[in-house]
This record gives C-alpha cells, sequence and structure tokens, in this order.
C-alpha cells in the first residue's frame, strides 16, 4: 500500500501539468484562429459594403435625368452685365447633385474659364463666376427655381471675372451649358435657344410633351419671356392599363399593320394580276397602318420562284403619301423592282414588315406577304398541266399478218401490240406533246418502255398509226397539240420488229424509241407473259413560255397505275 | 524504503518537468506555425480584399476631351492638332490617380500611351519613344483627384502635347480633325473609362 501511495500522487500532479498546458494551447490556438476568422469575416464584409455602395451609385446614376432651361437676363448677379441663367429640374428617380458647371461650343472646346478651371463650382475669392457655391443638391421632383438656387453664370462683357464671354461665344456662335453631376453624368442645353419657338418631345407611352415659348433676341443676348407646355397622352388619349407604356400602343392591338400589294403595267392591285406577265417593272405598293403617329420605315423581301432571279429594286426610305382619318394613321410606300423571267419563268412574291421608333422604344410590325405574281405564265407547266384517266387505258394486239387488233394477248406469238391511253391539258396554255414520252411498264425483272406513236391509229390493211416526223422543238412542226382544257388519246407501242405487211413490205418498226427511229433495244412486248406489271407514263411537251419566248420543254410524269396481262 | 521513496520523487519531480517542457516546446511551435501560416494567408487574403474593395470603389468619368483650337492649324489638305486635353471627373469612393491614358486611332494605332511612369523629359509610348516624345501635363504619377461632391472638387483636366510641327504631320502623329479616336484612361486600380470621339479643331 505505501508503494501504492506515491504512485496515485504522481498521477495527479501529472494529470493537472497536462491539463493547464492543454488549456493554455488551446486558448492560444482558439485565439488565434477566433481572430483569423475575425478577420476574414470583417474582409468579406468590407467586400460585400463596397460591392453594394458600388451597385447603388451606378443604380443612381443611371435614374438621374436633369431638365435644363437657361435664359438670360441682364440685372441678376454683381458686376451686372449679361448673364446667362441655368434652371435645373430634376426629373430623374433619384436625388442629383450638381458638382460643376461649365460651357463648350459646337466643336466640343471648353469656353467657360475659371479662375482655377473651365469647370466653374462658385465664386472665388469674393468675385461671382458663379453666383451660388457647388454642390448643389436637387431632390427628386424639384427645379432650382423653386428653391431659390437658380444658377447664374457671369458671361458678360464689361466685368470681371467672366466665365465666358458670349462676345466671343454666344453671339457668334452656338455655345452648351454643361451641368456635371456627382454621379458622373453630364446634362447639356444649347443656348441661344433653336430659332424654332415650339419643341416636340415624345416620351414613352405615346405621351408628347409641347413647350413653347417667345423671345426677345438682340446682338448680343436671347430672353424668353414666356414658356408653356401642354401635355398630351399617347394610346390615343386612353391611359388605362391597356396603354403599354413602352410604346404608347394600346395592349392587345396591332400596334403596327403591314399591307402589300404588287402589280405591273396594264392590271392593277385589286385584280390580283395571275399571268401573262414576261417580266419587267413590278411596282410594290406597302401600306403602314398605325394607331398613333409615327415615322415608319419598311423593310422589304422579294421571293422569287423557279428561275426568276432576284430582283433588283428597293423601296423609299419615307412613305410617298400619308393619311389620317379619325385615330388611325396611314403611310403608303410606293417601291419599284425590276423583275425578270429567266429561262422558264416562275413566280414573284414579297415579304415585309415595318418598323418605327415609338417613345425611344423601336415598335416592328407583324410580316406581311403580298399577292403572288406569275411570271412567264408557266405556274401550272412547272407542276404539271396534264392529267391522267387511268381508266381509258387500252391495248391492241394483232398478228404478224395484220388484222384487226383484238382485246387479248397472247405471250410467244409474233405479234405487236400498242396501247392508249387518255389525257388532258389542264393548264393555261397550249401544249405540244412530244416524241420523247413514253409508256414504262415497271416490272422488276425488266424494265419495259413504249413510245408514242401518235394519233388515233388505224389497225386494218396495211396501214398502221405513225408519229410525224419530227426533229427538235416547235415550232418546226412535230408533237401532238392539246388545246387548253382539251383531251387526246395517247398511242404507245412495242418497237419488236414484225412482219407486218406494209406498203414496203420491209418490215415495220412503229413505237421505236423518240417515235420516229429504228431503235431495236425498245421494249419486246411478247417477252411479256401473264402477270401484273405497274405502269406510268412520263409526258414530255413543249410550252410557250411567252408571246415573243422561245419554246421550252417539260417533262411530267403522270401517276403510275397497275395492269394484269393474261 | 526511504531509499526508494526519495528516488521515486525525483524521478516524479523530474518527469513532470520534462512533460511540461516538452509541452510548452511542442505548443510553442505548434502556435508559431498556426500564427505563421494565419499571418500569411490573412495577408494574402487581406491584400485580395483590398484590391477588390478598391476596384469597386473606384469609379471615375471622362467628362471631357477638347482639342483646343491654339493648337491646331491648317494646311492645304487638312487640319491638325498637337494638343488635346482630357477632363476627368472622380466620382468613386477613394482618391485616385490614373495609372495610364491611351489614344487610339481608327486604324486601330496606338498613337499615344501615357502611364504614370511617364517623366516629363521622356516619357514612353508608341510614338512617344521616337524623337523628343510628348508630354502630359500634370505627370500622371503626381496628380491625384480627390473624391465626393465637397466644395471645389471640380474634374481634373490633363493636357496631352505631340511634339509636332504642321509640317510634321503629314509623317508623324498627330490628331487629325475630323479622324475618329478612343481615348482610354485606366485607374489606380484597374476601372477603365473610354470615350470615342471625332477630333474637332
Amino acid at each position: 500500500m505505501k508503494v501504492g501511495t506515491p504512485t496515485s500522487k504522481r498521477a495527479k500532479r501529472a494529470g493537472l501539468a497536462g491539463l493547464i498546458a492543454s488549456v493554455l494551447i488551446f486558448g492560444i490556438l482558439f485565439t488565434a484562429v477566433i481572430t483569423y476568422f475575425y478577420f476574414q469575416s470583417s474582409s468579406n464584409l468590407s467586400l460585400a459594403q463596397a460591392n453594394a455602395s458600388a451597385n447603388l451609385a451606378r443604380q443612381q446614376a443611371s435614374h438621374e435625368n436633369l431638365q435644363l432651361g437657361i435664359f438670360n437676363v441682364t440685372n441678376q448677379l454683381s458686376p451686372a452685365y449679361g448673364n446667362l441663367w441655368l434652371n435645373i429640374t430634376n426629373v430623374g428617380g433619384s436625388p442629383s447633385t450638381v458638382v460643376a458647371v461649365f460651357v463648350t461650343n459646337s466643336a466640343g472646346q471648353l469656353v467657360s474659364t475659371g479662375p482655377t478651371s473651365p469647370y466653374l463650382t462658385g465664386p472665388y475669392s469674393g468675385l461671382n463666376y458663379l453666383n451660388v457655391t457647388l454642390p448643389l443638391a436637387v431632390p427628386v421632383g424639384v427645379s432650382t427655381t423653386s428653391m431659390g438656387k437658380d444658377i447664374g453664370i457671369s458671361s458678360g462683357i464689361k466685368q470681371s471675372p467672366k466665365a465666358f464671354d458670349y462676345l466671343d461665344d454666344f453671339r457668334h456662335q452656338t455655345v452648351y451649358v454643361n451641368v456635371l453631376t456627382a454621379a458622373g453624368n453630364t446634362f447639356s442645353i444649347q443656348f441661344p435657344h433653336p430659332l424654332t419657338t415650339t419643341t416636340t418631345t415624345n416620351l414613352p407611352g405615346g405621351t408628347t410633351t409641347t413647350t413653347s415659348w417667345s423671345t426677345s433676341s438682340s446682338s448680343t443676348s436671347q430672353t424668353i419671356s414666356s414658356v408653356s407646355t401642354s401635355t398630351s397622352v399617347g394610346c390615343n388619349g386612353q391611359t388605362d392599363t391597356t396603354c403599354n407604356t413602352a410604346s404608347g400602343f394600346l395592349v392587345g392591338t396591332n400596334s403596327m399593320v403591314v399591307q402589300m400589294c404588287a402589280w405591273y403595267s396594264g392590271t392593277t392591285c385589286q385584280s390580283s394580276p395571275t399571268g401573262g406577265f414576261d417580266g419587267g417593272t413590278v411596282t410594290l405598293s406597302v401600306t403602314v397602318t398605325a394607331g398613333i403617329a409615327v415615322t415608319p420605315t419598311v423593310v422589304i423581301m422579294p421571293i422569287p420562284t423557279g428561275t426568276v432571279p432576284q430582283p433588283t429594286g428597293s423601296c423609299p426610305s419615307s412613305p410617298s403619301s400619308s393619311t389620317t382619318t379619325g385615330s388611325t394613321y396611314e403611310y403608303t410606300f410606293t417601291c419599284t423592282y425590276n423583275v425578270l423571267q429567266g429561262n422558264i419563268g416562275g413566280t414573284i412574291t414579297f415579304i415585309g414588315y415595318s418598323v418605327a421608333t415609338v417613345g425611344g422604344s423601336q415598335v416592328t410590325s407583324a410580316e406581311s406577304t403580298s399577292n403572288t405574281i406569275t411570271v412567264g405564265n408557266l405556274a401550272t407547266e412547272l407542276t404539271g398541266p396534264l392529267s391522267l384517266d387511268y381508266t381509258s387505258f387500252r391495248f391492241y394486239s394483232t398478228s404478224n399478218q395484220g388484222g384487226n387488233p383484238t382485246p387479248v394477248i397472247t405471250a410467244s406469238q409474233n405479234k405487236f401490240a400498242a396501247f392508249s391511253v387518255k389525257v388532258t391539258n389542264t393548264g393555261n396554255a397550249t401544249i405540244i406533246i412530244l416524241q420523247y414520252s413514253y409508256l414504262q411498264f415497271a416490272r422488276v425483272s425488266q424494265e419495259m418502255d413504249f413510245y408514242i406513236i401518235g394519233g388515233a391509229p388505224s389497225y386494218s390493211g396495211n396501214t398502221f398509226p405513225s408519229f410525224s416526223g419530227c426533229s427538235g422543238l416547235p415550232p418546226s412542226g412535230c408533237g401532238i397539240t392539246v388545246a387548253v382544257g382539251a383531251t387526246v388519246t395517247l398511242y404507245f407501242a412495242a418497237c419488236q420488229p414484225m412482219n407486218q405487211g406494209s406498203s414496203s413490205g420491209s418490215g415495220w418498226l412503229w413505237g421505236s424509241n423518240y417515235g420516229n427511229s429504228n431503235n431495236p433495244n425498245c421494249g419486246t412486248f411478247n417477252a411479256l407473259g401473264a402477270e401484273g406489271v405497274n405502269a406510268l407514263i412520263v409526258a414530255n411537251f413543249a410550252e410557250q413560255p411567252g408571246p415573243t419566248k422561245s419554246w421550252v420543254s417539260f417533262s411530267q410524269t403522270l401517276p403510275g397505275f397497275g395492269i394484269y396481262f393474261t | 524504503m526511504a531509499h526508494l521513496k526519495r528516488r521515486h520523487a525525483v524521478s516524479e519531480l523530474m518527469g513532470t518537468l520534462l512533460m511540461i517542457g516538452i509541452t510548452l516546446v511542442a505548443g510553442a511551435a505548434v502556435i508559431g506555425w498556426v500564427n505563421g501560416q494565419a499571418g500569411a494567408s490573412e495577408q494574402a487574403y487581406g491584400s485580395n480584399v483590398a484590391a477588390n474593395v478598391n476596384y469597386l470603389r473606384e469609379h471615375f468619368v471622362i467628362v471631357n476631351v477638347q482639342f483646343p483650337a491654339a493648337d491646331c492649324w491648317p494646311t492645304t489638305q487638312s487640319q491638325y492638332c498637337s494638343q488635346m486635353q482630357i477632363s476627368i471627373y472622380n466620382n468613386g469612393a477613394l482618391v485616385d490617380s490614373i495609372s495610364s491614358i491611351t489614344v487610339v486611332d481608327s486604324g486601330g494605332a496606338l498613337d499615344v500611351n501615357l502611364t504614370s511612369s511617364t517623366s516629363a523629359s521622356h516619357p514612353p509610348g508608341a510614338y512617344c519613344t521616337s524623337g523628343s516624345g510628348c508630354s502630359i501635363t500634370p505627370l500622371l504619377s503626381t496628380a491625384t483627384m480627390t473624391t465626393g461632391a465637397t466644395t471645389g472638387n471640380s474634374p481634373l483636366t490633363f493636357t496631352v502635347n505631340l511634339p509636332i510641327s504642321a509640317s510634321a504631320c503629314s509623317t508623324l502623329v498627330c490628331f487629325n480633325v475630323g479622324s475618329f479616336y478612343t481615348v482610354q484612361v485606366l485607374g489606380k486600380y484597374g476601372y477603365l473609362a473610354q470615350v470615342q470621339l471625332t477630333a474637332s479643331g
């Protein structure tokens, strides 16, 4: 037990010392860490405050707006002769503080000459360069006149000091009196005032402020004797919540509407011209309708189709006429374009919109599309004028000894065959079907083509259908003429050489390639057994794009149809 | 037992003293290291915060740039000016100075580059490096701008002079009336103000 007693005492002492040391170390470390965090927190606070102050300053600067007025009197300052007086009204959204006034000429050169700087801040050494000491705070909605602190600028010629000499400056040139604010903004006003006695200011919301004043001028001064201001409210006088304060238009209504109409010589906009135009000058009438008075411009984009090239031409920058009916304002632009047909022709359409500035905001109308003018009268032909009556499809056959055609074809027999089908010209111009037209059997194993052979054939005796020989396009004299709305029967034939009797007795080829030549590679009908095929007709035809134009060939694939041979 | 007891007493005392000493030495080392690290971190962080705060508080505007008519002269072909005056108003939240003023013409060429290290006798710069160089009054290194809407605080005007004559304008840089210029003013803490104008003499 005695041995254990000292051991117990030693343990207690060691624990106390360790505890004390730990507390000391903890305290020191705690203090250091707390100090660091406090420093960091303080720094962050400073940064946040600086950021907030900077943002606030920028925001206040953006809301600052001062309206300046300037007039000339001769007996306000001492010494009294020829001084300018500046009236400042705070029409912005934040208080303003005027820190300096300075005068420049139209070239931007400083013409004010203060005792220490061109930037005037008040009297100096008892001399009235200015009659007030800047900075001058101007609360929101308050004018310096109501504060009794209009700023007088010494500008006379017979006294010293003078902030600037209007004999040298004002009388000979226009000067600008500028006000610098603590927010860093500069506001200016011209002096002498413009010779016009009325100014109109378009404000957001369509509001118009008209300021009128009467002046009396001499060689050295200009005095405003009276100023009157009248205000008209936008949105046609409507001021409730339906008024769009940004544009001045009524909410929910068409702010601006554009209508366009195109025509060419010999036609009118109302007649909706659709054909007979081979190219030339196209007039586009653009009408802009607005609910308030605006100064519109128009942006027009011609849209040609087919082979019509992009036309040249433009719209004027200002309307050629304007009318006012009640609260409707209408502006008309007359635009001209040179439209060409190109090789074939097509159509021309115009798309456009109007732009106007209202109350400082840009307003754009919805896009509008004009009527379409056909150039070259080929709009239908570009998509195909022929209409197929597939129910009229027939086929004919006969033996190699000639004879009447029968409606039954038997495979592996030596025979000729012909097919017929009716087509109708649904276009608006006469066409000529060319020798290149053919009937095609789209078989999986073998494609078979049967070329056109001309008009109605006769199958008796030695007569047979023939396509009148031709070379090239009309009017060289070939093809089957189909008038507008007319229906013709086209015949296509196999070209298998057949010992069918003919006047020459040398064989008989018809329906050969291109309808007028011997081409042994064309389809052989006797290779066709009892089967079903898909048939289609590729019609080639020619048309004259215009009265003075050359003939142009087109191709139209008529819809396919099914045939079954027994 | 008595002998053993004395030995135990000495050992206990020595052990305690050693333990306290070691603890204090180790603690002092830890404290020193922590203080050092904290100090370095505080210094870096403080510098960064100070730079940001100063940048946020720095703001000035270029009130006016003019080409005094007295330093412009016509030639047979055009009109040139040898002097540009730039008025700057400090509307920030600290006393400020300008670090550099540069003037760039419409073609992107650097016509004037004046910095706070520019001396009156041999200022550096794109053009100023050749010949006798251009000059600025007052020197950027000495000009300070007070702040706040206080009495007498008005814009500070710097005058940039090009050492040219009418005959030299055809070959050297000068301010050509009617030409387009961009004036950039860089503040001490990084704020940049810029105006673009057409020279009018």
